[in-house]
């Protein structure tokens, strides 16, 4: 019973072969089996809502502050792109500090919930950071020949010639767009979007750079900070 | 394993496409408890919340075969799901469209979850549950906190804590099952159940 069991949870992960797989679709009618698939994905959603809470790790996701609540007007483009969106996560204070990051998203995050006045500037804030962003994953996909080219070599990255904006180090892959847009962003802000990660950074004078893929913060940070921007 | 394109429900998918409606299950009840919880976030309305994920679920049914594999399956339903609730907000006919959908009625009772916002009924009962992963033995909190959290496959969590995928598969397992364990016993049972609408029958 427990390996049935154990093969029903890894069933739920995607984890069987294809024919352990048909031999649990034929029992899919046992309420046993339902009942256990309900409960894990019970548990996923739980584990997916976030609300502040802390993660059992160094990493700490939070909710998104009720942000359909507040644009059930999004664009087309948005909403395509808010599919791939569905977590904030921060790091927490120590490992921020030292990453050249703060949590002062997070103690945003936190004064949008106490305060009406707070709530509508971060969420107008957040939605116009949101829109950017789903606009550049929008365009990492389209050839753009004008597209933002930095000479990335120095921390180990070539531009792909096929593929303006897109660069890679063999290992990790990422598109940089830069845009003349101040968005009211002080500081570097990331999400995680599917298994890349979107990283944008302020400049003077309210230009955003936007990297998007399976880049970590420190590379991110180091591209940044390689980068000169005239 | 049955991945291609990085997508963990690639098979499943495959027998969806073949109209296969097992598999379909399976994922719907897979999927529908983060998809009802984002509708409800939206919608604020549990009625409107259900109706729109009972929506995407019979969209899915239909659109299967324009799922590629670019995306997470998660992700492309998660889509469906944001385009169908700003359709709710925005078309005035949404309660008429919901009644009519379309016309091959596929059997399937729709599984109804409890949504976290109504039978957690608190972000408390929630970080009670996370406190307790948090402390549960390292051999089981890391592989189902990389499964979980981090979304890696078992053969990834496999070389992250260097053993052998069988033992990720049964220490997964057993973190869940403690999990649940701990819920039922500590929490509350009515969490974790859930009540079928009978009456419901999918027209797809």
């Amino acid at each position: 019973m427990t390996d049935y069991n154990e093969k029903i949870s890894a069933l739920y992960d995607g984890e069987l072969s294809s024919t352990e797989t048909d031999e649990l679709l034929a029992r899919i009618e046992d309420e046993g089996m339902q009942d256990q698939l309900k409960k894990y994905a019970q548990l996923s959603a739980l584990i997916a809502s976030g609300e502040q809470e802390s993660k059992p790790s160094n990493i700490t996701y939070i909710k998104f502050p009720d942000f359909f609540q507040y644009r059930p007007w999004l664009s087309n483009g948005m909403s395509a792109a808010a599919a791939v969106l569905l977590t904030v996560f921060l790091i927490n204070p120590s490992e921020s500090d030292r990453l050249g990051f703060n949590s002062q998203a997070q103690s945003q995050i936190q004064d949008a919930i106490n305060s009406d006045e707070a709530k509508t500037n971060i969420i107008r804030i957040e939605e116009g950071l949101l829109e950017h962003m789903f606009n550049v994953l929008d365009k990492s996909n389209v050839e753009n020949k004008n597209q933002f080219n930095p000479n990335l070599t120095n921390v180990g990255f070539q531009s792909r010639s096929n593929k303006p904006g897109h660069y890679t180090n063999g290992k990790e892959n990422f598109y940089i767009h830069i845009a003349d847009k101040d968005l009211g962003l002080k500081r570097a802000r990331y999400w995680r979007s599917g298994t890349n990660m979107v990283y944008l950074f302020p400049l003077p004078g309210g230009k955003i750079i936007t990297l998007y893929g399976n880049l970590s913060l420190e590379e991110a940070n180091k591209i940044i900070n390689s980068i000169e921007i005239r | 394993m049955n991945k291609e394109n990085n997508n963990e429900d690639f098979y499943l998918i495959e027998k969806v496409k073949e109209r296969n409606q097992d598999a379909f299950k399976v994922l719907m009840i897979k999927y529908q408890p983060r998809i009802y919880s984002a509708l409800f976030g939206y919608v604020k309305s549990k009625e409107d919340a259900e109706d729109l994920t009972q929506q995407v679920f019979i969209r899915v049914w239909n659109k299967i075969d324009s799922f590629r594999g670019d995306s997470a399956f998660f992700t492309w339903v998660y889509r469906v799901a944001i385009n169908l609730a700003k359709n709710h907000v925005t078309s005035a006919s949404y309660k008429k469209q919901k009644l009519n959908i379309s016309d091959d009625v596929i059997n399937f009772d729709y599984p109804h979850f409890d949504s976290p916002e109504s039978s957690v009924e608190s972000i408390e009962t929630s970080k009670i549950i996370k406190n307790f992963i948090s402390t549960l033995p390292e051999i089981l909190k890391t592989p189902f906190i990389l499964r979980e959290y981090e979304g890696k496959t078992y053969e990834e969590i496999a070389q992250i804590i260097d053993c052998p995928i069988g033992t990720v598969r049964s220490r997964i397992f057993r973190a869940r099952e403690t999990i649940l364990d701990f819920i039922k016993k500590e929490v509350s049972n009515d969490w974790l159940q859930w009540e079928d609408i009978s009456a419901l029958r999918w027209r797809a």
